[in-house]
């Protein structure tokens, strides 16, 4: 999720895009999808964001906001589809939800929403169709489905730290789980640590204990 | 971590290489891998959902780490592989052979569950 300034702190800013942007961002994280999802909200038509190059782009104008679906950045760079205008933040939502869900369930896998977008039958029209006016009648189906979505969500780092059970996987050996892998050697690099290439490892001194427990050895280059 | 009792004793030497007791099939995650210690050498053993067994140094020659048991498993045609979670060049675990370059390869390890005590031979 990519947002500018919004009208917090932008005189051009005609809505807050800092907001809705992180209202969007907590709704839809951990989602699983074909591909990865990129989306921006901007908070007015100069689009500081850049939301007409992501999955799901987000323009704020005078009345509400713009909806943008199916562009992309990257190699094969492609504008993303005005979809629907001048929408509430409800109506935004909603129509958010049921894109992405409609997405999810019939690309293929690895597919981002501009490729799948390219290949779908009827075009923008027929995503209108089936988002706002639903056509195929699973319009509440596919709602349903993404609040399952944001009720079952859980932050899986934290989840993972606060699970003994789960924190056995990131040990280094399995039959000995307090040593480190001895192979991990560090230098320092612009006052931070990175592990040593190849081609430094035979001119390392080990200097003694890391500040950082999870460290064994800090080592630095021998001088010549 | 739960341990077998006494890993330094659980050596059997009946059949040339020992093998060497390294963990619970209860401490496994089927289509994951972890690594043990053996002897100094890294062993990456894997439990595919199939149940079966695979062990392979731990050591990805493409980017020289020790990470070939944090890869993601699969199957090319019905090779089961273990993909480097560097470069993702893809390894048979059957064979220590890689998919992706067949002049590449990985030694493999023998590797066994009895009474539900995983042991490895890492010669």
């Amino acid at each position: 999720m990519k947002s500018c300034v919004g009208s917090t702190w932008c005189r051009y800013g005609v809505q807050d895009s800092v907001a809705m942007a992180i209202a969007v961002e907590l709704r839809y994280r951990g989602l699983r999808a074909p591909h990865k999802i990129k989306m921006a909200v901007s908070g007015c038509a100069r689009e500081c964001a850049e939301a007409m190059g992501k999955d799901v782009g987000v323009i704020a104008t005078e009345k509400g906001w713009n909806l943008y679906v199916c562009g992309n950045g990257g190699q094969r760079p492609r504008h993303a589809v005005l979809f629907a205008e001048d929408l509430d933040d409800a109506e935004l939502i909603r129509c958010i939800d049921r894109f992405l869900m409609f997405y999810i369930r019939t690309a293929d896998r690895l597919e981002r929403t501009a490729s799948w977008f390219e290949k779908l039958e009827g075009g923008i029209d027929f995503l209108r169709a089936v988002v706002i006016h639903d056509s195929l009648g699973i319009g509440d189906e596919l709602e349903a489905d993404m609040q399952r979505h944001v009720e079952s969500y859980e932050c899986e780092w934290k989840a993972t730290v606060d699970d003994p059970e789960r924190l056995k996987r990131f040990v280094s050996f399995v039959n000995a789980p307090d040593q480190p892998d001895p192979d991990i050697v560090m230098v320092q690099e612009r006052g931070q640590v990175r592990p040593a290439r190849a081609d430094e490892k035979h001119e390392l001194v080990t200097v003694g204990p890391h500040p950082n427990e999870e460290i064994a050895v800090a080592v630095e280059v021998r001088t010549r | 971590m739960t341990m077998i009792d006494d890993r330094s004793t659980g050596v059997d030497h009946a059949d040339g290489e020992p093998w060497v007791e390294v963990c619970r099939v209860d401490d496994l995650v089927a289509g994951r891998g972890v690594c043990a210690l053996v002897d100094g050498r890294q062993v990456a053993i894997f439990l595919l959902h199939d149940g079966s067994l695979h062990a392979l140094d731990n050591r990805d020659p493409f980017s020289d780490a020790n990470v070939l048991s944090r890869g993601l498993t699969g199957t090319a045609g019905d090779t089961p592989t273990v993909a480097s979670p560097v470069y993702k060049q893809r390894f048979d675990l059957r064979t220590g052979t890689c998919i992706d370059d067949s002049s590449v390869r990985v030694p493999v390890h023998p590797v066994r569950a009895v009474d539900g005590i995983v042991s490895v031979r890492a010669g």
